[in-house]
């Protein structure tokens, strides 16, 4: 082994053991007598030697997307198939002692990142025992300010979903300050499906925490949602709250904070019991093609959920649809007759508005996975 | 005794200031209030501005020092690179200069009504140099102050005072030939619990710059704000070790620097 690698790999294991990723930017920062950090994938630097240096995270970006690296040396360090952070330096290492460097911070992070997991496998507990009403209201208030978020005072639920399989940005989800510090972090994070949940006593930065969890494009666009609830507390308020957060993030790209909780929208979004779609394409039958995807007469398809969603005003439907009155008229009982129901009928038209929700949904979420 | 040197605060200068000020008010654990800038007013934020589109303005956090005289204050750096902007902080004794680097500083006069009469004391700001030397000189005569040297200081920092009293920090940047970098100030809040505002920052939008390191007398941190201002984090030692810090004072003579200076009041 060449000598100058086995002294690195030394040094760097000696200083990973004193003082972590800190360490391991000292020597690799000596080694190539230039400035090295470690930011994790949000763009918080973790590490940094000399202390002082300012490594902007858009270069460190700019130099991972460019095959040319002349200016920065930057590479991506993966645990367990999961991006964790991005080790930068100021100038190229020797490809060995770049090799033996990722490898000290995979083990350094391999650590960190065990520390955050075992408190967000807890929470997820609590919080499936909160969900499914397992944990009594008492119990779940010691649960939960055993992890630091007491659940007595007002405290909101956010609930993000990317419709990206993965992305190169992770936005903080791992929050490894919190396990370099060892302070524990006020929001408590739980991975879900393709969900994210974070629970956070209310103040007024949730607006910003939810524009920060946002996956977003070159353009500022965002290509996620984040759901907010209502401020609640106790058990039953964070049952209320996933609930609302939930449906809410359902709404499409951004932070969506509603004033109150849709009963319909929740149905919809919640139900994974029964096949809602298929009901309401039975119902809605008589206006689809055979395939159920094709509509066969768009006009009283669209006539239909523009009369629901004006609160069956006849006025208004024939104003937004560019219609006569009477062509409406003609129009709700052609749908009356077709459908077998009645729009005097609040059992009816509750069924109808349903259906037509639980459609719009199915087609969001076929939009948002192609 | 004279105000001038004294840092006399901060204009933040950003995007959305009200949800700004907002944000440093919870970041800062300080008293919610009605009206938004009261809270931060006490810990020496002087206004939180939208930047004007029509002209180039400053952007961030710009520190803003008293002087005996505005006027005197710009005639000392004649041929340095330094422009007044009269254009901006209209209605202000406020003055904003920028120097050739494009980086914004604020100054007012010693007898104004918006200069403070003793310095706040949660707040003091860096200069992060590419030449310290330069910087030095242009902010000592621009600010009518003096400067010292930490001895074998790794960011070779000089340390920028009126009388005994603390007016900024200037250091070297490091090791960003390559990066394109300019230089910016960093403007600090004292806070209690470093570690602990550091969470709040982080889990709230903020950005870590510089991790928390340690100084010979304090803890600091630094960051970019939700919108992309950058603003640090102070602690100071709770065991002062100002005395064991070797300076050499401009006329070359050395001491230390709990003797020249008082950085605790």
């Amino acid at each position: 082994m060449d000598a100058q690698l086995a002294h690195f790999l030394r040094d760097v294991v000696t200083a990973a053991a004193a003082t972590g990723l800190k360490g391991i930017t000292e020597v690799l920062s000596a080694a190539t007598k230039a400035p090295a950090a470690i930011f994790d994938t949000a763009g918080n630097v973790l590490a940094v030697y000399p202390e002082r240096s300012l490594i902007e995270f858009s270069t460190v970006l700019a130099a991972l997307r460019s095959e040319s690296q002349d200016s920065l040396w930057a590479e991506r360090i993966e645990v367990e198939g999961e991006d964790l952070a991005i080790l930068a330096v100021a100038d190229s290492p020797e490809p060995l002692l770049g090799a033996a460097a990722i490898a000290a911070v995979q083990l350094e992070l391999g650590r960190l990142r065990a520390r955050v997991e075992g408190r967000r496998e807890l929470a997820g507990q609590i919080l499936d025992d909160v969900l499914s009403q397992r944990a009594s209201e008492m119990e779940a208030v010691n649960r939960f300010t055993a992890l630091g978020l007491d659940i007595e005072h007002p405290f909101r639920v956010l609930i993000h979903r990317s419709a990206l399989e993965s992305t190169n940005v992770n936005q903080g989800e791992i929050n490894l300050q919190s396990a370099i510090s060892g302070i524990d972090e006020q929001i408590i994070r739980v991975k879900r499906d393709e969900h994210t949940v974070v629970l956070m006593p209310d103040s007024p930065v949730v607006n910003l925490v939810a524009k920060s969890m946002l996956v977003i494009d070159a353009s500022q666009v965002p290509l996620s949602s984040v759901g907010v609830s209502r401020a609640h507390i106790h058990a039953s308020g964070l049952r209320a709250g996933y609930f609302e957060a939930m449906s809410a993030a359902q709404l499409g790209p951004g932070v969506h904070a509603p004033d109150r909780l849709s009963l319909s929208n929740l149905m919809v979004v919640m139900n994974t019991q029964v096949d809602l779609l298929a009901i309401a394409n039975d119902y809605l039958s008589p206006l689809l093609g055979e395939d159920n995807r094709s509509v066969r007469d768009a006009h009283l398809l669209e006539t239909l959920a523009v009369y629901l969603a004006t609160g069956r005003s006849v006025t208004e439907s024939a104003e937004r649809l560019f219609i006569h009155r009477n062509t409406l008229r003609y129009r709700l009982t052609q749908l009356e007759e077709l459908l077998g129901v009645s729009f005097d009928s609040t059992e009816d038209t509750t069924d109808l508005w349903l259906s037509l929700k639980i459609r719009s949904r199915a087609e969001a979420m076929k939009g948002s996975e192609q | 005794m004279s105000n001038a040197g004294y840092l006399n605060g901060a204009l933040l200068f950003t995007r959305e200031p009200d949800e700004a000020s907002t944000y440093y008010e919870w970041l800062l654990e300080l008293t919610q209030s009605d009206a938004y800038e009261t809270a931060l007013e006490s810990v020496g934020v002087s206004a939180v501005l939208t930047p004007s589109q029509d002209v180039e303005s400053p952007a961030g956090w710009v520190p803003v020092f008293v002087v005996e005289d505005v006027d005197d204050a710009l005639a000392r750096v004649a041929g340095m690179g330094v422009t007044a902007r009269s254009d901006l902080m209209q209605g202000s004794d406020i003055r904003i200069v920028v120097n050739s680097a494009g980086i914004w500083t604020g100054l007012v006069n010693a007898d104004s009504d918006e200069a403070r009469l003793s310095q706040p004391r949660e707040m003091n700001c860096d200069y992060c140099a590419l030449d310290v030397r330069v910087a030095t000189t242009t902010l000592t005569q621009l600010l009518g102050v003096h400067s010292l040297e930490i001895v074998n200081d790794l960011y070779n920092m000089n340390v920028l005072h009126s009388d005994n009293n603390l007016t900024c920090g200037v250091l070297q940047m490091s090791g960003i030939e390559a990066l394109a970098a300019r230089p910016y100030w960093v403007t600090y809040f004292e806070v209690a619990d470093i570690a602990k505002v550091t969470m709040r920052a982080v889990e709230s939008g903020s950005r870590i710059v510089i991790p928390p390191a340690k100084s010979p007398f304090n803890q600091y941190a630094v960051f970019r704000d939700p919108w992309g201002n950058i603003f640090g984090l102070s602690q100071l030692d709770a065991q002062p070790s100002e005395n064991e810090i070797s300076v050499q004072l401009s006329d070359g003579t050395h001491s230390t620097l709990g003797d020249t200076l008082n950085i605790r009041t």
